[in-house]
């Protein structure tokens, strides 16, 4: 049987070939399909190279789980999946992470959306002291010592 | 499955991206994530934190992307002073915690106060004080203006976003969704003694009232208002609703 190709060109000009169901887990390449983006070449200004082979990976590997079991995928094979999806992210740097996160947006894959939010939400702040969030994200303190002292008084219950 | 890389033009880095660097939405995408008792630290870190954290943005993120919560709030009250402070579970591994919301100002509620959640604002009904809506998101209380005086009556409740306040008058409907409030008064056709001691508890979408000695039964679609009689030899006060079922805690 024979299925349907589509090709991804990055903003830095890779190419990647890949079969329909893969590509259009993102909601945004129908459109571009639809609006006959020329050659039959979809090309992908805001993605680059590495950051699309990255979402490739991902959306092969949630594509082939929804055919395996015709639609529904069993608890076991869920449960496989959950560990891919923390094992990929895990092995990635935060500059990669955030510019998955811009890709997934502009492509709208809302599973691998929610995955990369939720990633950066559990291992750069939650449960993390104000100086680790800090430290992690890179941010500077452009708090005055009373503008701080004040804004812990306002929140002193979650301090406890 | 074939996906093969055709051609490898340019090999160029992205360049790194940090948090900040991210579009606004993004940034309120991820924070939406962040359990809600993470709030206040994360409000600590930077000044523009603090005022994504303090934007109902954040909150209509959270219901939009399912994060919402369940948040227990505890009133403590004091009988000699009647000061009533709002406290929060601090829920940790090894350690559950009520603590004092100290920012929010302490009311003095004399002749009680009743307490309704609807959503994420708590309102606290007083015969004498009046009523009060309390934001959970950034824990600031607000006192309602233009509130009749509830006296000898307190006993309320909530259905569908209305709260009814049950006064020896009749019934008052508070909608929450209309501002401002603009209360409407249903006459009861049975006369109430004393609501100040009154009970009532919500059992799918019917008041269950308990007056002195007597209970009641209050359907406020059609406003009918009957006597319980199954309930008459019970004092049932203190009850609470799981599920449809009136549970009652008896002390041994």
């Amino acid at each position: 049987m024979s299925k349907k190709n589509i090709v991804l060109k990055s903003s830095n000009g890779i190419i990647f070939e890949v079969e329909e169901a893969v590509a259009l887990q993102s909601e945004t390449i129908p459109y571009m399909i639809e609006d006959d983006c020329a050659n039959d070449t979809i090309p992908l200004a805001n993605v680059t190279g590495d950051i699309l082979a990255l979402v490739i990976e991902y959306c092969k590997k949630h594509v082939v789980v929804a055919d395996g079991d015709g639609g529904g995928s069993s608890s076991s094979s869920q449960e496989d999946l959950k560990n891919w999806d923390a094992q990929f992210m895990n092995d990635l740097d935060q500059s990669k992470i955030f510019n998955l996160l811009l890709a997934a947006d502009f492509l709208n894959i809302k599973t691998l959306f929610d995955l990369t939010c939720q990633f950066v939400a559990d291992t750069m702040i939650k449960g993390k002291s104000v100086e680790e969030v800090r430290r992690t994200l890179n941010i500077e303190k452009d708090y005055t010592s009373e503008e701080e002292a004040k804004a812990r008084q306002e929140n002193e219950w979650a301090f406890k | 499955m074939m996906s093969s890389k055709v051609s490898a033009a340019r090999a160029e880095q992205p360049p790194a991206l940090m948090m900040m660097s991210l579009p606004y939405d993004l940034i309120v995408d991820i924070v939406a994530r962040v359990p809600r008792c993470n709030y206040p630290i994360v409000s600590l870190v930077s000044k523009s934190f603090q005022s994504l954290v303090g934007s109902s943005h954040l909150y209509t993120r959270r219901s939009l992307s399912g994060c919402t919560e369940h948040c227990l709030y505890v009133v403590l009250s004091n009988n000699e002073t009647c000061e009533h402070h709002l406290c929060i579970l601090r829920r940790k591994v090894n350690s559950n915690r009520v603590v004092i919301i100290r920012s929010l100002p302490y009311v003095r509620h004399s002749g009680g106060c009743e307490y309704v959640a609807v959503g994420s604002k708590i309102y606290a009904v007083s015969p004498f004080t009046g009523m009060f809506s309390i934001d959970c998101r950034s824990h600031t209380m607000q006192q309602l203006p233009g509130i009749p005086q509830l006296k000898d009556g307190k006993v309320a409740d909530i259905i569908d976003g209305k709260i009814y306040v049950i006064t020896w008058h009749g019934v008052m409907v508070f909608d929450t969704e209309t501002q401002p409030w603009d209360p409407v008064m249903k006459k009861l056709d049975v006369e109430l003694h004393n609501m100040s001691y009154g009970y009532s508890v919500v059992v799918e979408d019917k008041i269950y009232v308990r007056e002195v000695r007597r209970s009641f039964v209050y359907e406020p679609k059609e406003s009918k208002w009957e006597s319980e009689d199954r309930l008459n030899p019970e004092q049932w006060d203190d009850a609470c609703v799981v599920e449809s079922l009136l549970s009652k805690a008896e002390v041994l």
